[in-house]
């Protein structure tokens, strides 16, 4: 029970640390990604491409619970916005947002994640959608 | 010394008298196949529509003016051949082949107007704007030194047409305007309808005629002093865009129908976009799918089918799919261009249905720069449509801030469609809101304007969702009493005394499918034949 949340918070740890060794070992080759089939490198580059856009990202698990096989967690990400995210330039604006994950571990490797942030607060936290009169 | 043959034809090519010039210049031909009589029965066989004999006899004319030493008109006709090549033969090897002959024979060339020609079909062969635009330069430089008014006016058309697609409106206007202007005054007849096709072009680009007013009274004076010159027949796909974008979808579709006949005709590929791809896309408007999936079916291959065929999967519940192709397609043309304004506007679609927000808001700063650029009402339009939808998601204030500012710009910019779609996003935002008058009264105007233009499935769509809040609604889509609108079209087919198989040629339908519609339409009607059909309806129409 608990070595698979264990496995989990040492995702978020490598994250953390930008260790991405042990983020690759991790992830099962054969994972899949909100449903998809994914890779390790496919979900590192995702991850890059945010560590990128908030180089200070922290991750900060708040609660998680395991049924030995699925790991659910509470996790709350803060971060400052200081390089392109995705096409959106820097806003220098700092985020603090929510996020839940779902996965299964087996064998001590991350098989299936299902990820969702609270896209719409990051937005609104980085300013990026107008007051709605013409520039 | 020119022959009497060669004379008279060209004399007839200054009146548009293209199969007397013709007939000159076959006789000059026959008599000694000059360059100058080849050539000239080149010209004469393009404006006569025969795309094929011109291809023939200007690369005798290549061959020719080659014996005699003149090495600045042999290449002026490769680099016409390479764009016949690439656009309407679809032979990229062939037109690759004569852009390299006319370059070689340019390159021992001293200083001269050939240098100038040169860069305009660098220009012309170019994907990138920017590079357009400079090779349009260069050859703009090249005519002014060296007074060839023709190379002006196309080098000015070329970088209007390239700093227009760039988004620098006003002055890509200004060349255009430019280039109309001395086109008109002097100019041999090929010059005049490339500076057109840029400028409609242009116009499509802009997607706003109104912008392009104070041309109309010029250019229809022009076409009256010189009835022959039809231009019009190339830009039956651009016009037609331009109808679609303003809201006249049946003369949209008139135009697009015509030029697939045309090409279908010839065999030739479109100058510009493919009508079959417009027509697909207008089909997908009018929400008729089906139809929209055959017709893409053959040309899918084709740059410009990637947004019809985004807008399809889209339509039909795929925005993964929407996004790979419009994501591949982008990184291709680049996203700071006008070119790129409808395929962002579909991502950043795609991109909400997927819930994508993040990638949604920066699809939207894309089409910002290109707002703030190009000060156009139309993109300001489709950007703030788009953040009006995302901030929908949880801020209703901004939302509705946005959604008001979308509403004025397509108004301004007379887009019934994108304005009715506008209504219907705040009908929604309303309602999630629980400000059910509100969300009654906008779906209403909603359903409204997407039963004018024809739009069935984003009206049913509207229609369920008055249903849901209780309000009734009529159903279904009705015209001239109790015809669906597929009825209704039939009907006018009928009225313009078309047979069965006419008819089924006409909608893209089988002329079975097109007898089981009149059949239908006669019933509902309570007529016995055609006549009496045509009788009923254009007594009770006054006309």
């Amino acid at each position: 029970m608990s070595d698979t949340i264990a496995t989990v918070r040492a995702v978020y740890d490598a994250m953390n640390t930008r260790d991405f060794a042990v983020f690759d070992r991790l992830y099962a080759p054969d994972v899949t990604f909100n449903g998809a089939p994914s890779s390790p490198e496919v979900i590192r580059q995702y991850c890059s491409a945010y560590l990128q856009a908030f180089p200070d990202l922290d991750l900060t698990v708040e609660h998680a619970i395991s049924d030995g096989t699925w790991v659910a967690a509470r996790v709350v990400a803060r971060g400052t916005h200081t390089a392109d995210l995705e096409g959106i330039p820097a806003t220098g604006r700092s985020i603090e947002v929510a996020q839940h994950d779902l996965v299964r571990v087996t064998d001590g490797r991350l098989t299936d994640c299902w990820t969702v942030f609270d896209q719409f607060a990051m937005l609104q936290q980085l300013g990026v959608l107008p007051a709605g009169q013409p520039a | 010394m020119a022959s009497g043959g060669e004379l008279a034809g060209e004399e007839a090519m200054r009146r548009g008298a293209w199969a007397e010039a013709a007939a000159a210049f076959r006789e000059a031909v026959e008599t000694a196949p000059t360059p100058r009589a080849l050539d000239g029965l080149g010209r004469a066989s393009w404006w006569l529509g025969d795309v094929d004999a011109a291809v023939t006899h200007r690369g005798h004319a290549f061959d020719a003016y080659r014996r005699v030493d003149d090495d600045a008109a042999a290449a002026r006709i490769a680099f016409w051949l390479s764009r016949e090549f690439r656009l309407v033969v679809g032979n990229p090897a062939a037109a690759n082949g004569w852009f390299a002959r006319g370059d070689e024979l340019v390159e021992a060339l001293p200083d001269g107007a050939a240098h100038g020609w040169r860069h305009l079909a660098r220009s012309d062969r170019s994907m990138d704007p920017a590079a357009r635009e400079r090779h349009a330069e260069e050859a703009l430089a090249v005519a002014r030194r060296w007074h060839d008014g023709d190379l002006e006016v196309y080098a000015l058309a070329a970088r209007g047409l390239a700093r227009v697609t760039s988004g620098w409106i006003d002055r890509g206007i200004t060349d255009l305007d430019a280039a109309v202007a001395s086109a008109i005054q002097a100019a041999e007849p090929e010059t005049v309808g490339d500076v057109l096709c840029s400028l409609m072009a242009a116009v499509e680009l802009v997607g706003d005629a109104s912008r392009f007013a104070q041309w109309n009274d010029v250019l229809e004076q022009y076409m009256l002093s010189q009835p022959h010159v039809r231009l019009t027949g190339f830009c039956f796909t651009c016009c037609g865009e331009v109808f679609v974008v303003n809201g006249r979808w049946k003369d949209a579709e008139q135009q697009f129908v015509a030029a697939i006949d045309m090409l279908e005709q010839t065999g030739h590929r479109s100058r510009c976009a493919h009508p079959v791809t417009r027509l697909a896309h207008l089909r997908i408007r009018q929400g008729r799918l089906e139809e929209a999936e055959a017709l893409l079916e053959e040309f899918v291959d084709l740059p410009e089918a990637v947004e019809p065929t985004a807008a399809l999967r889209l339509a039909q519940g795929q925005p993964t799919g929407a996004i790979r192709v419009l994501e591949r397609r982008l990184a291709a043309i680049g996203t700071d261009t006008l070119l790129a304004v409808p395929l962002l506007t579909l991502l950043g679609d795609a991109q909400l249905a997927a819930g994508d927000l993040v990638g949604a808001a920066a699809t939207a700063e894309l089409l910002a720069a290109m707002a703030d650029r190009s000060d156009l009402a139309r993109v300001r339009g489709l950007q703030t449509l788009l953040q009006g939808r995302i901030a929908a998601r949880g801020d209703e204030g901004t939302a509705l801030r946005l959604l008001d500012t979308a509403l004025g710009a397509f108004q301004e910019a007379a887009m019934p469609l994108e304005v009715a779609a506008t209504h219907w996003a705040l009908a929604r935002l309303a309602a999630d809101a629980g400000d059910i008058d509100t969300a009654t009264e906008e779906g209403r105007v909603a359903l409204g304007r997407f039963r004018e233009l024809g739009a069935t499935r984003s009206s049913d769509e509207v229609a369920a969702f008055l249903r849901e809040l209780g309000v009734r609604v009529q159903s279904g889509t009705r015209a001239e009493g109790l015809l669906t609108h597929r009825e209704q079209e039939v009907l006018d087919l009928v009225i313009a005394g078309m047979t069965n198989t006419e008819i089924a040629a006409r909608l893209f339908i089988s002329p079975k499918t097109a007898g089981n519609h009149v059949s239908n339409v006669l019933a509902k009607l309570g007529v016995r034949s055609r006549t009496e059909a045509a009788a009923r309806v254009l007594k009770q129409r006054g006309t």
